[in-house]
């Protein structure tokens, strides 16, 4: 079975991607505080939508 | 093969345990059977009452039989608030609290009066074990302490008794579910409407009612309670009470009957009764608003059987029976017209008249919702009761007919 | 690993995606919003969410049904496609999470408080996993067994609540406004009418497309009206004030059902429809990442990237939020929005691609047995 670039590539990104998560999670920092990120864009427009 | 074996074992193992996350053996529980609340001092005092396991096997009445001890113990703690006294009472209780299986919550008429029941229901709510149904009561001058420790021949279980006692007085009172904590919260916060609370006092009091011995006694009316009136409140405070026919008179209004006994005294101008037993009661209240007043108007319908006569009245007779008829009417409306009486004087929406304008129109319920309680005292009530006489039982002419 | 699903099978998976979840948190939702109007708005958002998918549908059958991965690639080229698949495969797994974050949320609040969360969560993630792990067709089947028997759970419960039902909880009807009833079908649009897009990645492994998207928009109204049910009933019960108060009103609902004081404390049964439901949603969301990563990855299968995506999800669903009020509050405001960009963004990448006259490129007939 051949070990193509792309499936190395997609596996060592992903693995890395789920550990950077699971060690902020662990030590408790927000490195990646996704629903703040999300927050921060929406919020706005949802206040513009319903005033609050 | 070998290592996929261990790891299924292994598996299962995660899956099964995982079901002994936070358990708690039924040996290291006690289960409440009703909380009772009283006032002292600013300070809030509650019962619980438990149910002894051993005691509750067999036997009758709290009567111990193999195991030991009566059916159910009362504890009592003082605390700041009702969760405070509950955290206290970790220190006097033997096991743990189990609150899921309440069937009543009994408050003092002091507390209900001073204190009122807004600081109760955060607590109750909020818990995940006690349920919303649970009924509450007031206990009619005297303490939650009295109601919560007598013992109950037949039901081993005072709390299951009163609940019982509940649904037996239903054709009296007319509130045939009794009157559950989700009720009195939604009528107080969700509906513009002031609650009402079933009473309950002791029959007959006697020195030895918390005692397992008083059951040996042949005299069962000091070991009982009686399901009388309603508590009213204004806002969440106590501010007096319905008498019995007021009692049915709201319980008509807000479509809790469904059986309900009526004595009518009035006898053709005779010395006796007639007694009725009114059925499949259908209640419906309308609002109207015109010219700038409002006026309610209540019609009941139902089906009424003849139970008792005891004066010479002609039961054969079409035309007698429609008199009777008119009687029965008559004295329903006297209920009804009784009951909004006097919240009327007590200027407090114990019907939900408010949500009913509100229902129908909320533009004009806006220009009344600030001042309401006053606004209510001055609504002109209108009833229209139609109870047809469907059968007079299983004799026709009575016998006091016969002179 | 068997994908192929029939499709019964693709309508009972809807419904329970559709179910899942939303089950619970669908009254208090809407209600928090548009009080006793809430069914309206929730009829609404079944309303936008059907019109929403019928687009969605359409556009997909433009490009014969094939895996979202390809079509995006296709539609989009290469560079387009794959930055599109990330973030869709980004979507998916944090979807799975809040889902889990969901479950654990409820049983710690309802159910057993004393218990750790990270019981419920570790299981719920190891079940999802061994799903996936056999495959698109398992999960069929299994879902396939348990509907059936979920929903006569779930109608018989909501039929046993209505004799404490009262019209007059309901009244006065249309009294919120338009604004607090839009912003009430504003909250249950996107969880979970717009969620469901996830499922263009398992529509490819249907046998026998040809009425394929009957089968999907059925799915969605079967579930869109259970929901509508459910809140109709719920605020009937209980009214409106103490939904508006209840993280989790038909929980509640299913506390009150008393039939002659013996049926009684039967409200785990909804419990348990719901987490199978749930159970469903995550193995979709994870089965449509997996699929993406395999895509991304030009691999044979998926095996390999089980173990870090059940642990991104398990991470993940502990790290997003401190607290359930913020989950809520968070869930209530940003998901419709954040989902919507999705489905607008990957509409556009699609119609383009339509306009460009992509989708003839796309051979019907050639099965994807590899994506």
């Amino acid at each position: 079975m051949s070990k193509s670039k792309s499936y190395q590539i997609t596996l060592t990104g992903f693995w890395i991607f789920s550990m950077i998560n699971v060690a902020s999670f662990l030590s408790n920092r927000k490195w990646l505080p996704w629903s703040d990120w999300i927050n921060s864009i929406y919020s706005p427009l949802y206040k513009l939508m319903f005033g609050g | 093969m070998r290592r996929w074996n261990l790891i299924a074992v292994i598996f299962s193992f995660i899956f099964i345990l995982s079901g002994c996350a936070g358990r708690v053996e039924l040996n290291e529980l006690l289960i409440v059977s009703s909380i009772g609340v009283d006032y002292k001092k600013d300070k809030t005092i509650v019962h619980f009452q438990v149910v002894n396991p051993g005691g509750t096997a067999g036997g009758q009445g709290g009567e111990p039989s193999g195991g030991s001890g009566g059916s159910v113990y009362t504890y009592t703690v003082e605390g700041e608030t009702l969760y405070d006294a509950v955290e206290k009472g970790r220190n006097i209780l033997p096991r743990q609290l189990l609150f899921s299986h309440i069937t009543s919550v009994v408050i003092g008429e002091k507390y209900a009066r001073k204190k009122g029941i807004a600081p109760l229901f955060d607590f109750m709510e909020r818990n995940h074990e006690v349920r919303d149904n649970i009924i509450m009561f007031v206990a009619r001058n005297s303490t939650a302490k009295d109601i919560l420790s007598i013992y109950t021949p037949i039901f081993k279980n005072p709390g299951e008794s009163l609940r019982n006692r509940v649904r037996l007085a239903a054709t009296s009172t007319g509130i045939s579910e009794g009157i559950k904590e989700k009720d009195v919260v939604r009528w107080r916060y969700g509906e513009y409407r002031d609650p009402v609370v079933q009473g309950v006092e002791i029959v007959k009091i006697s020195g030895s009612q918390d005692d397992t011995s008083n059951l040996e006694n042949i005299d069962a009316n000091d070991k009982t309670y009686r399901i009388s009136g309603l508590a009213v409140f204004k806002k969440d405070r106590m501010v007096g009470w319905l008498n019995n026919n007021q009692t049915r008179g709201w319980s008509i209004i807000n479509q809790k009957v469904k059986d309900i006994f009526i004595l009518s005294h009035n006898c053709d101008s005779q010395k006796g009764n007639v007694g009725f037993m009114v059925k499949n009661v259908d209640s419906k209240t309308k609002v109207h608003y015109i010219n700038g007043k409002l006026k309610y108007v209540v019609s009941v319908k139902g089906k009424a059987i003849l139970q008792e006569v005891t004066c010479a009245v002609d039961v054969g007779d079409p035309n007698t029976l429609l008199k009777m008829e008119k009687r029965v009417n008559q004295e329903l409306e006297r209920h009804i017209k009784n009951t909004v009486k006097k919240a009327q004087e007590e200027e407090t929406d114990i019907f939900g008249f408010g949500k009913l304008l509100y229902n129908k129109d909320p533009e004009v319920w806006k220009g009344y919702k600030e001042k309401w309680n006053e606004e209510f005292s001055n609504v002109e009530l209108e009833t229209d009761v139609s109870i047809k006489l469907e059968s007079v039982g299983a004799r026709v002419e009575t016998i006091h007919e016969q002179k | 690993m068997n994908h192929t699903i029939n499709r019964w099978q693709l309508v009972l998976i809807v419904i329970s995606f559709i179910m899942g979840s939303s089950l619970l948190m669908a009254p208090n939702l809407t209600a928090f919003f548009s009080g006793q109007d809430a069914w309206i708005s929730m009829l609404f958002a079944v309303i936008i969410g059907l019109v929403l998918n019928v687009i969605w549908i359409l556009l997909l059958k433009r490009y014969h049904f094939r895996s979202i991965f390809r079509i995006t690639e296709v539609a989009g080229g290469k560079v387009v496609g794959t930055i599109l698949n990330i973030v869709i495969i980004f979507y998916a797994l944090h979807l799975a999470s809040y889902v889990v974050r969901n479950l654990s949320n409820f049983m710690i609040s309802n159910v057993i408080p004393e218990s750790s969360p990270w019981t419920f969560q570790i299981m719920i993630i190891l079940l999802a996993v061994y799903s996936c792990f056999y495959g698109l067709n398992n999960i069929g089947r299994v879902n396939e067994f348990l509907t059936p028997f979920m929903i006569l759970f779930f109608i018989c419960s909501l039929a046993l609540t209505t004799n404490q039902f009262r019209f007059s909880h309901l009244q006065p009807y249309f009294e919120q406004g338009f604004l607090k009833i839009s912003q009430g079908a504003y909250t249950t649009t996107g969880f979970p009418f717009i969620e469901i897009i996830l499922l263009g990645s398992v529509l490819t492994y249907v046998k026998n497309k040809d009425k394929l998207s009957k089968s999907y928009l059925a799915g969605i109204l079967l579930g869109g009206s259970a929901l509508i049910l459910t809140v109709f009933i719920a605020v009937g019960v209980e009214g409106a004030y103490m939904v508006k108060r209840q993280s989790y009103p038909t929980y509640e609902l299913m506390r009150d059902i008393s039939i002659i004081n013996i049926f009684e404390r039967v409200e785990v049964i909804i419990g348990v429809v719901w987490i199978f439901g749930i159970l469903v949603k995550i193995v979709i969301c994870l089965f449509t990442a997996l699929k993406g990563l395999q895509h991304l990855s030009k691999s044979s299968n998926y095996h390999p990237f089980l173990l870090p995506a059940g642990l991104l999800i398990w991470a993940m669903s502990n790290h997003i939020h401190n607290n359930t009020m913020e989950f809520t509050d968070f869930v209530g405001r940003n998901w419709t929005l954040w989902w919507f960009t999705l489905y607008m963004i990957v509409l556009l990448v699609l119609s383009l691609g339509i306009l460009r006259k992509k989708d003839k490129s796309i051979d019907p007939h050639t099965e994807d047995t590899f994506q």
